[in-house]
């Protein structure tokens, strides 16, 4: 059995995306192909239960035997923490040792999915390391792009860490403008270093888009019609303020947007229906004319009505904008198609020899 | 539509016998209008109506009523339609509510009826409409107060309450209706309908509008165009403000359109406009009774200086020209006149003119070749015969075929004057200024009716590059072309551009601008910044390599730190060009009109100015010279202090080249040449940079 422990530089780099789409191509090649999540350090509750979400994704797509609760046997909830920091016992090591005993006793491949950061596990002493050590894991870590610094002491930062463990990195999120750059002089920098660079993923804007149903949801406003389109993705969120000559003008210069206005502005709601909007947003909790809610529903966009005025709105939703999850359809399409262009999966199968 | 304006029929369904229902006011419309034909009211208790036998539902009258009016709940009115449609109905008016502006099902309904009126080959109007009155037929399928007085004047609105104000405002002027018509949510018969209607319909000679948006604007201006040329149209629109737009759209649920695009296309179309609902009277009125000016030239006759003087100015500013009256006209006037009195046009008969005196000058210059059309004024001294003045223009209208249109001044003793001039079609202004404006209209109108059509010239484009670029653009998501694209867009179209290329990296750069020659110009490539100036995204006059590089370096270095979610693909580098006068071509495509195309000169000229000019597309050369040569500055481009003329040929070329473009390509919603380079008169033109937006 050969674990792989994948893991990253920053919360939500592409995780998760990478666990669905190795496990697919495991799958494919015959390979009895098993998941683990060691522990969660974003647990939700969700009916009365914590649980993982990535998690539950993963084990529904697969339809996975194993019960959620050994797929991700831990869940690090601020109540978990502050236990653990008063009494300083804990048995959580061998929970996670012996879920991965059971799901991995007949499995050719592991898949973990680990830490998001490098920080992450230190205070139930499962550092990134100590649990590859304990799996005896090869490590493949993902490393997004902010800025030329940032990114070269990343991807050495791992090497340091995890030394001959490290199979090699994906370079991901990397801006048009530095792809020759990153290609040209950075990837031979790398390797030369003894870092394979198995990928390196442009930044796509579809990958950071998310849902009308988190909008709504951390909106926690109401829907008023086409609910049944509550699964399309925001690329783009504008903000409708201006005459509406302007914000025509302006509307258009995005598609897969969510436009965020006031209720009292019938003109620039329609404005934003006039273009490719994907949701709006109706701010002050004034409620539309029945004729534009009639249209918006005609076309199918969902309008949320809030509460909070237009700054908060914008707060809200930018606070979670590039920072969501994996879980539809299509970011999971857009990351396999990346993964089939950019990732040399022959290299990758090499070096784990599988 | 002959069974709307003139059935010989008509059922009225939801007749009821309480005076507080509309059924029951409706009905006595119809009854009250002096309706010949058969009337049907449709009720299913079956009691009598007002007299009339009524009737349980349509089946019952099978093939008997030509006009349906329904007055029903909005949850019975399809069903209803449908049977009007199985039972032999040709038309029907809608006065119901609670359709779109309810919500989602009301729309489906309303799109409903579109669909039945299509199956049963019927015209509807509305629903959420005040009705229709024929003053010919006579019939008032409305809920209006009372009936119009007759006339040829054939009005229709989309505010029902407009429509009764105007009727009630009517009585006292005394102008007179051929139709009234709401158009309400125009679910299956809209404006340009009711347009071919008036133009067919002989007892109608002047079509009056009232519009808060039009359903098909391009369908509006080639229909407009063509009916204008044999009757006026004159409209209003309201929703030209922000605040205003804003009303409109919650009132209709669509979007106003934009201002621009209103003049613009009213412009094309020779629909006449009108600011308010004061001047919507003035030139109908005038329109309504007076034959048309015979010249552009006018004359005004009056017995006061001072009027006199200020309707000279009005007349001035508005661009309608006095007359020079001939030389006879001139002699006969001093010979007749007093000699204090002015033989000049302005003609003045002087304080203590009586009848005699002003039939003696205004029969004097209706008789004057040179003079178009007649403004009289009077003011009232001790000795002013009002109404026998007032008897004199009659008469000398019924002799001459030339407008005449008056202002008695004041009100306590020259209303009795004026109610004479309006009973016998004179239409009078209370002051002079009023009376200017509605004959300049005139004058404009009759100038419209000789204006030819022009042939619209095709130029030979590469379509097949152009969709290329479209579609490659669109399948990644992108909506905006940047410069790289649009250059080749440019090209394809016929236009010069000068030799440019997308470099990703600073070496890529320096070979290209190693190729074309120093200096060039440096710009920065990313589909995410518009307005590559504001982010400090533009180098002119780089001339070395080490100047690329660092320009290369800082352009995309600062273009990140501005804007850090863009998308950066590098730096266009640019043959700089010899200096030129610069342009500026835009379209923005109007949601009611299609594509609004802008010229103006760049620079200050546009931005602090907004010295431009609008038409819609398509458009020929003659439309692209006169827009042309609405902007102000245009002069400075033509040549000023002995500067060389621009080539104009060449804007104008490029103007049609775009028209042609955006018409072609409908998912062009916006594009903006700037700048253009405009050289010398034969020269050319050169587009140095443009942009592009598609719908998806």
């Amino acid at each position: 059995m050969i674990p792989i422990y994948i893991t990253s530089t920053q919360n939500f780099s592409g995780k998760s995306a990478i666990c669905v789409g190795l496990i697919k191509k495991l799958l494919a090649k015959g390979l009895k192909t098993g998941y683990i999540k060691p522990f969660s350090a974003h647990a939700k509750y969700f009916n009365g239960k914590l649980i993982d979400e990535d998690t539950v994704f993963i084990r529904d797509i697969f339809e996975m035997p194993e019960p959620v609760e050994k797929l991700c046997p831990v869940m690090l909830s601020d109540r978990v923490v502050e236990d653990i920091v008063k009494t300083g016992e804990h048995n959580y090591k061998e929970v996670i040792l012996n879920a991965f005993k059971d799901i991995s006793s007949n499995k050719d491949v592991m898949i973990i999915e680990g830490a998001s950061n490098q920080r992450e596990g230190w205070l139930l002493d499962l550092s990134p390391l100590k649990i590859v050590k304990e799996f005896d894991a090869k490590v493949f870590a993902i490393v997004p792009f902010e800025n030329n610094l940032q990114f070269m002491d990343d991807v050495l930062t791992l090497k340091g860490k995890f030394e001959d463990r490290l199979v090699g990195v994906i370079l991901n999120r990397i801006p048009k403008i530095k792809l020759n750059t990153v290609n040209e002089s950075f990837r031979p920098y790398i390797e030369s270093k003894g870092i394979r660079v198995l990928g390196v993923f442009p930044k796509e804007v579809v990958l950071m888009s998310v849902s009308v149903q988190e909008i709504l949801e951390g909106l926690g406003g109401e829907i008023l019609c086409a609910r049944e389109n509550i699964n399309e993705l925001v690329e783009h969120l504008m903000i409708g303020a201006m005459s509406v000559d302007s914000a025509l003008r302006y509307f258009r210069r995005h598609s897969n947007k969510a436009v965020i206005t006031g209720g009292d502005r019938p003109d620039v709601q329609l404005a934003a229906l006039e273009t490719s909007t994907k949701c709006l947003i109706l701010t002050g909790n004034l409620r539309p004319n029945p004729m534009i809610v009639a249209k918006a529903e005609d076309m199918g966009v969902p309008i949320i009505l809030t509460q909070y005025d237009t700054l908060t709105t914008v707060e809200i939703i930018e606070s979670f904008f590039g920072k969501t999850r994996f879980h539809q359809k299509k970011k999971i399409m857009a990351f396999e198609e990346m993964m089939d262009k950019n990732l040399d999966f022959d290299r990758l199968y090499s070096v784990l020899m599988i | 539509m002959k069974y709307l304006l003139y059935p010989e029929s008509v059922c009225v369904i939801g007749a009821s016998r309480n005076p507080q229902k509309l059924g029951y006011a409706i009905l006595k419309n119809v009854i009250d209008s002096g309706f010949k034909g058969d009337i049907f009211p449709v009720n299913p208790s079956g009691e009598e109506i007002l007299g009339y036998k009524s009737f349980p539902d349509v089946k019952s009258i099978k093939d008997r009523a030509h006009l349906a009016v329904i007055t029903i709940p909005s949850r019975f009115v399809i069903e209803t339609i449908k049977e009007c449609g199985e039972n032999g109905v040709k038309a029907i008016v809608v006065i119901s509510a609670g359709f779109r502006e309810t919500g989602h099902k009301g729309l489906m309904a309303e799109m409903e009826i579109a669909r039945l009126a299509e199956e049963y080959n019927m015209d509807i109007v509305g629903p959420n409409c005040l009705g229709l009155i024929n003053t010919h037929t006579p019939v008032n399928a409305s809920f209006a107060a009372g009936m119009p007085l007759k006339g040829n004047i054939a009005f229709m609105s989309q505010s029902g309450a407009l429509c009764t104000a105007v009727l009630d405002m009517s009585f006292n002027l005394g102008i007179g209706f051929s139709t009234f018509v709401s158009l309400g949510n125009k679910a299956h018969i809209n404006e340009v309908d009711f347009l071919s209607a008036f133009d067919n319909d002989p007892n109608s000679s002047v079509a009056l509008a009232y519009l808060e948006g039009i359903s098909n604007g391009g369908l509006f201006i080639k229909k407009a165009r063509d009916i204008s040329k044999r009757k006026p149209i004159v409209a209003i629109k309201s929703g030209t403000t922000d605040a205003g737009s804003r009303a409109v759209s919650s009132h209709t649920g669509t979007l106003a359109g934009s201002e621009k695009a209103y003049e613009a296309a009213f412009k094309q179309a020779g629909v006449i406009r009108a600011g308010t609902v004061s001047d919507l009277f003035d030139i109908s009125w005038a329109f309504s009774t007076q034959p048309l000016p015979t010249t552009e030239r006018i004359a005004i006759v009056t017995n006061a200086g001072g009027p006199g003087i200020l309707a000279t100015d009005m007349a001035e500013r508005k661009g309608l020209k006095l007359a020079s009256l001939t030389s006879e006209t001139m002699e006969e006037l001093a010979k007749s006149l007093p000699s204090a009195a002015s033989v000049l046009n302005p003609v003045d008969v002087l304080g203590d003119a009586l009848s005699d005196r002003y039939k003696v000058a205004i029969k004097l210059v209706l008789e004057d070749p040179n003079v178009g059309g007649v403004i009289v004024i009077l003011t009232p001294q001790i000795m002013t015969e009002i109404e026998e003045t007032a008897n004199v223009i009659i008469e000398l209208s019924k002799q001459y075929n030339k407008p005449i249109l008056t202002s008695f001044m004041g009100d306590a003793t020259t209303g009795k004057g004026v109610a004479i001039l309006s009973r016998n079609k004179i239409p009078n202004y209370p002051i002079p200024e009023r009376a200017v404006y509605a004959l300049k209209e005139m004058v404009n109108y009759r100038l419209w009716q000789d204006v030819q059509d022009e042939e619209i010239t095709e130029f030979e484009f590469d379509n097949e590059k152009i969709n290329n670029i479209f579609q490659k653009a669109l399948s990644k998501g992108r909506l905006t072309l940047g410069e790289t694209d649009a250059k080749q867009i440019m090209e394809a179209i016929g236009m010069k551009v000068p030799p440019s290329k997308l470099c990703s990296s600073a070496d890529e750069a320096i070979k290209f601008a190693d190729e074309i020659g120093y200096p060039v110009v440096m710009k920065i490539a990313s589909p995410d910044i518009l307005h590559k100036t504001d982010v400090g995204g533009v180098k002119l006059d780089v001339r070395t390599p080490e100047d690329v590089r660092d320009s290369f370096d800082l352009i995309t270095m600062r273009s990140m730190r501005y804007m850090p979610n863009a998308e950066i693909w590098g730096c266009n580098v640019q043959k700089q060009l010899p200096k030129a006068r610069e342009m500026i071509i835009g379209v923005n495509r109007d949601t009611q009109f299609g594509p609004l195309v802008m010229a103006g000169l760049g620079g200050i000229y546009v931005e602090v100015l907004k010295d431009v000019a609008f038409r819609i597309a398509p458009f020929s050369r003659k439309t692209a010279r006169e827009m042309l040569f609405e902007i102000k500055t245009i002069n400075l481009i033509r040549g000023v202090r002995g500067q060389a003329p621009g080539d104009i040929n060449g804007i104008i070329d490029t103007l049609i080249r775009i028209s042609q473009l955006v018409t072609r390509f409908p998912n062009i919603v916006e594009l903006d040449i700037n700048p253009l380079f405009v050289y010398e008169e034969g020269k050319g033109v050169v587009g140095l940079d443009m942009r592009l937006a598609l719908k998806p």
